[in-house]
């Protein structure tokens, strides 16, 4: 019996459609584009802790980022790209979600489920927050800029003249009330990441039975590590470590 | 009008009659298949195998279940294995042994043809099972493991876990799901069959409550198949799925299907003893089980009540193994259940109402260890703890016999057609190839056996042969059928007694396993015929059913369930009265040697009962068919 | 002991439903929470209320067919046990019991308790299944299948399709179900040939029935009574992924 119709391989066209179409396909978009976000967020913290080497460092290592040209703008596309694309599945997926159970449970008990799990929306709306301040602030200079007319120019070893980032940091986190603004939204996006590391490996499908166990323990790990990497920045400034 | 019963039996030699029969039989051409409607009651493994492979040969099939999806059937249930001569073990298993095995193990009340067929057949099943997909248990090397089971001295139990009975089905189900897929199978969940219909004397078609609407409907065919299970639950108690009923194989026998054997019925020997007033079902333990544990009660009546774990070894009585020393723990279904019954009658029984005996794995553990033990049965125990409270890995389990599985059904030749032309009946619901008693392992063979590899080529040579006129469900019969039914639900809703339908059924449970249970003798079973419709006067008098009959009404649900075992009970009784041997699952008092074995009548009884509904359920008319045994001699059947 | 229910009841598909309330009194701590609600029923019944219905069958947690959110977990508090398979003993006396129905757009409420599951029988007619008819089938020890991934395949298939999983998800996601069937077929030679095919099949439906996607919060795991793995959930997406970018038989 011929009853399963053969279809031709799926052309691009079809492959689009049908991960577009469906839940896995969202949520796999969701899954990529946040394991794209979260190895940017490593690079920038990689970059943020050489604010413990000095001005001479940090400040070459912003100028050389600033005078990428058009890579850097690459990048900034490819990381609103993949924002929009996280929030976009997000929402999709959301919408979805919520149409399924139309009528809420009187009485609801969570019994599995991590903190960071079921605040994922919460939190992610948080730290989409977070971000646009963090680029209006640091980026753009239009926020949380007092201050930042005092600070001249640094002049790098090799005599070029640069924008103080560094300095521009540490007066910033100065206030601290920016400086637990900012550790809050790192926290929060710690929280995201605590669930959102091993989830995303889980939606690929990374996981098998071998590896679930250490990746279960290992997704709220990085997000700590990167929780700690982030904070530890605006702390140092608070405590007086950097200056 | 008196029926003869030709049971199509082919001659000549037993090995060859299904290969003979099959060549005879006519065949659909294959583009005419699909303009033969064949509709098909139950979705367990019977009824699902059997409706997945009409409709992979291209019939038109309708397939009708109670519950909200075919997958739930209760062969879901089985828990043990299923029985293949494969020989795999290489310990000299063949066909003929597993045919030879299932006739003395039914205490030779079933027709050596049919069990023949069944032996041949049942190595098919396990390959057509794996190639679904079905995940037995396998050995390191990769090859299918086996287990042994009561009734045997040979391992051909296949298994997979200690939820056989569900892996088969969602094996039938995923092909029967395929098919529905395809569009071949209409499937109506949630819909019950409340009467046959009857054109020109033959089955034509059927009457059901959609029990959602509450709408009856009528479905006309050319064929009708009856997989409906067994009637285990007219004792209100049993390890039968709560929904299981006698419904459509009694609406058919009173349209003519002969009901055979209804005595029969077997009381597995290993389930957890009743608790308490409450209880609505019993559970069974795998017969499995027997093969680690071992059946004790004290020694003396004095040491009863104590602490089992205190009881030293000397004044343990391990009365199957010192009954019955060649098979010890693992004879015969009917064997264990008695003796339990004669330790508990004698004052020995455990637990509440001296109502028990231990199965205990302490040897075991001691032997293989608790890992080994935990493996093969952790799901049992731990089913076990949470029902009882009890770990069966400190404490001895205590297990009594419950009603299990019905011998008995519509009667059915070689061809598994009742007496009534196109009716076909598979699987428990016909009462064709376990004789007075089942062996385990042998009912998931048998329904698998019935709907993939014996009912498609039978039905094919009725359609074939049948000459019939096609049907719509227009006719007056349909119309009158409908009305009958449409009669009878009203009549259930206008009682509006004080009584609910449970309380029936608890009480008419109550009364057979009483007098019609483990042991029958005449004059309880004579009780039993004086109340039995006396209760049932008392039924339509004084029920009590809510609601109306055009929605989702569980009430009204039981109450026909429970009227037809009001009725049926009675047949039973009157079945387990004339059958004057004690044969299998039917043990009668007054038949019995010295040491309390079961007596046959060879001379007088062996035959079928198979009984006539006659417009009276009071007065039905008894039909014979004899049993003639060719092959294998009827003898003592001894496990000693 | 003596309870307070507080039952979900609702005349059909249509008609909004509410909770009621119904003392249980003289409770035994031995019967099980279906026994305990028959109880509850018939005193309902004889006072002339209509009994409350819900779906079971098996009562040996097994056929899958009981359901029942009870105090905000489906199947109550007993790990890896089916509602019909609770006993009492695991409540106290004096305890308010909230009982609900699954609820999910894609098992709409039939009656009181009862929902419909249809959803899960459509799900497995578009691809849980072999594609082989009855017959011509090769010896079953013709191809060797090791223990580990025989085991494998079993943990996926002791599901019951109660529904549970759904019943616990926020998202009201069917995943698991759909995982536990492509595990069982994935780790079996006989489920290669219809591999990539079952897997995008399964799921479309999965998705056209209005089940929620999956969180990976892992609740369903905690209240599957036959506690089968989040594993089969991760298999089924790796398979998905595949099948849906490269794959050769779709």
């Amino acid at each position: 019996m011929e009853d399963a119709v053969s279809q031709p391989s799926p052309g691009i066209g079809k492959v689009i459609s049908r991960m577009h179409g469906s839940t896995l396909g969202q949520k796999a978009l969701m899954a990529v584009s946040g394991i794209a976000l979260i190895a940017f967020s490593f690079g920038h913290m990689a970059g943020h802790l050489q604010m413990f080497v000095g001005a001479e460092q940090y400040n070459t290592y912003a100028h050389f980022l600033q005078s990428m040209g058009g890579i850097k703008w690459a990048i900034r596309f490819g990381l609103v790209a993949l924002t929009f694309l996280h929030i976009f599945s997000a929402v999709q997926v959301s919408m979805r979600n919520r149409a399924a159970r139309p009528i809420a449970y009187a009485n609801n008990k969570w019994i599995a489920a991590s903190l960071g799990s079921k605040t994922m929306r919460a939190s992610g709306g948080i730290v989409l927050f977070f971000i646009g301040y963090h680029i209006l602030h640091f980026t753009t200079l239009t926020v949380g800029t007092a201050g930042f007319e005092k600070i001249p120019e640094y002049k790098l070893i090799n005599g070029l003249m640069v924008d103080d980032v560094y300095r521009r940091m540490v007066v910033s986190f100065q206030n601290p009330l920016l400086a637990i603004g900012y550790i809050t939204g790192v926290a929060l996006l710690g929280l995201h990441l605590s669930h959102g590391i091993q989830s995303s490996l889980q939606t690929l499908g990374v996981l098998n039975s071998a590896y679930r166990p250490f990746f279960k323990k290992l997704g709220p790990a990085l997000a700590g590590f990167l929780f700690a990497g982030f904070a530890i920045v605006p702390l140092a400034v608070l405590v007086g470590i950097i200056k | 009008m008196s029926i003869t019963l030709d049971s199509k039996t082919p001659t000549g030699p037993l090995a060859q009659q299904w290969d003979t029969h099959r060549f005879n039989l006519k065949l659909v051409n294959p583009a005419n298949k699909r303009k033969f409607k064949v509709i098909v009651v139950g979705t367990g493994l019977a009824g699902g195998s059997a409706s997945a492979t009409l409709a992979e040969l291209g019939y038109d099939v309708h397939t009708f279940c109670f519950q909200d999806s075919p997958r739930r059937a209760h062969s879901i249930a089985a828990q043990g294995g299923i029985n293949a001569a494969k020989n795999y073990q290489n310990d000299g298993d063949s066909v003929y042994r597993l045919f030879y095995d299932t006739i003395k193990g039914g205490d030779y009340r079933a027709r050596e043809s049919n069990v023949y067929r069944l032996a041949q057949v049942s190595t098919s099943i396990i390959d057509q099972c794996v190639a679904q997909g079905v995940p037995f248990a396998r050995e390191y090397g990769g090859n299918l493991s086996n287990r042994s089971f009561g009734g045997a001295q040979v391992s051909r139990t296949f298994y997979a876990r200690g939820q056989t009975g569900q892996q088969l089905l969602l094996g039938a189900y995923s092909a029967l799901s395929r098919q529905i897929g395809l569009g071949t199978v209409k499937m109506h969940n949630r819909s019950e069959m409340l009467d046959l219909v009857m054109v020109n004397g033959h089955a034509r078609g059927i009457v059901t409550r959609d029990l959602v609407s509450g709408k009856i409907e009528t479905f006309a065919a050319d064929a009708v198949v009856l997989a409906t299970g067994g009637y285990g639950n007219v004792f209100f108690l049993s390890t039968n799925a709560i929904g299981s009923n006698v419904t459509a194989t009694w609406r058919a026998h009173k349209r003519g299907a002969l009901f055979a054997n209804p005595c029969y019925t077997q009381i597995h020997p290993t389930c957890i003893p009743v608790s308490g007033d409450h209880q609505s079902k019993l559970t069974l333990m795998s017969e499995s089980l027997r093969n680690d544990g071992r059946v004790w009660v004290p020694l003396e009546k004095a040491d009863v009540g104590k602490d089992p774990r205190q009881i030293p070894e000397a004044k343990r009585d391990y009365y199957l193994e010192r009954i019955y020393p060649a098979f010890g723990n693992l004879v015969p279904r009917d064997i264990a259940s008695r003796a339990a019954k004669r330790m508990c009658d004698e004052g020995r029984g455990v637990g509440p109402g001296g109502l028990g005996v231990y199965l205990d794995f302490s040897d075991a553990i001691k032997r293989v260890g608790k890992h080994v033990i935990s493996e093969r049965y952790g799901n049992l125990f731990e089913m076990y703890q949470r029902i009882t409270d009890e770990s069966p890995y400190e404490v001895p389990m205590r297990i009594y016999p419950a009603v299990h599985y019905a011998m008995g059904g519509l009667w059915v030749d070689y061809n598994l057609m009742s007496n009534l032309p196109g009716l076909h009946v598979i699987g428990e619901a016909n009462f064709s190839d376990h004789g007075a008693n089942r062996l385990g392992a042998s009912a998931l063979m048998q329904g698998l056996a019935d709907g993939y590899f014996i009912l498609p080529y039978t039905i094919g040579n009725y359609l074939a042969t049948s000459g019939q006129k096609k049907v719509t469900g227009d006719e007056p019969e349909f119309k009158a059928a409908v009305a009958d039914v449409q009669k009878r639900v009203a009549s259930l809703l206008a009682v509006k007694g004080k009584r609910s339908p449970s309380s029936f059924h608890r009480e008419l449970g109550k009364l057979m396993w009483d007098n019609c249970g483990m042991a029958r003798n005449a004059k309880g079973l004579q009780e039993a015929l004086d109340r039995i419709p006396s209760l049932r006067e008392e039924f339509w008098g004084n029920l009590n059913v809510l609601g109306d009959g055009d929605s989702y009404n569980v009430a009204l649900e039981k109450a026909g369930r429970v009227a037809d075992f009001m009725e049926f009970a009675e047949l039973l009784c009157r079945d387990a009265l004339t059958r004057e041997e004690s044969c299998g699952g039917h043990f009668r008092e007054e038949y019995q040697s010295e040491t309390g074995e079961a007596e046959r009548n060879d001379e007088k009884f062996t035959y079928v009962a198979a009984w006539n509904y006659t417009g009276d359920v009071s007065k039905p008319e008894l039909i014979k068919e004899p049993l003639i045994f060719e092959e294998v001699h009827p003898s003592t059947r001894s496990y000693k | 002991m003596n309870l307070t229910l507080k039952i979900w009841r609702q005349k059909d598909k249509a008609t909004p439903g509410k909770f009621e309330t119904y003392d249980a009194k003289d409770i035994s701590p031995d019967m099980s929470f279906l026994e305990m609600l028959d109880v509850v029923s018939e005193r309902a019944q004889a006072n002339g209320q209509e009994p409350c219905a819900f779906d079971h069958d098996c009562r040996e947690g097994i056929c899958g067919m009981c359901s029942l959110v009870i105090n905000g977990v489906p199947h109550g508090p007993e790990a890896a046990t089916t509602t019909c398979q609770l006993h009492m003993r695991k409540f106290k006396d004096g305890d308010n019991i909230v009982i609900e129905p699954w609820r999910a757009s894609a098992f709409p409420v039939l009656r009181d308790l009862v929902v419909d599951r249809s959803a899960f029988d459509r799900i497995q007619q578009k691809g849980g299944f072999v594609s082989i008819n009855t017959g011509g089938t090769p010896d079953g020890n013709a191809i060797p299948i090791s223990k580990k991934e025989a085991d494998l395949a079993m943990d996926a298939a002791s599901c019951i399709g109660c529904g549970a999983c759904v019943a616990a998800c926020k998202n009201a996601s069917a995943m698991l179900f759909v995982g536990a069937k492509v595990s069982q077929y994935m780790h079996l030679p006989q489920g290669q040939a219809e591999r990539s095919r079952r897997v995008l099949a399964m799921v479309e439906q999965h998705d056209a029935e209005g089940f929620g996607a999956c969180s990976n919060l892992q609740e369903c795991e905690a209240v599957c009574p036959k506690e089968i793995s989040v594993r089969v959930i991760a298999e089924m997406n790796r398979d998905y992924l595949r099948a849906a970018l490269v794959g050769t038989d779709a």
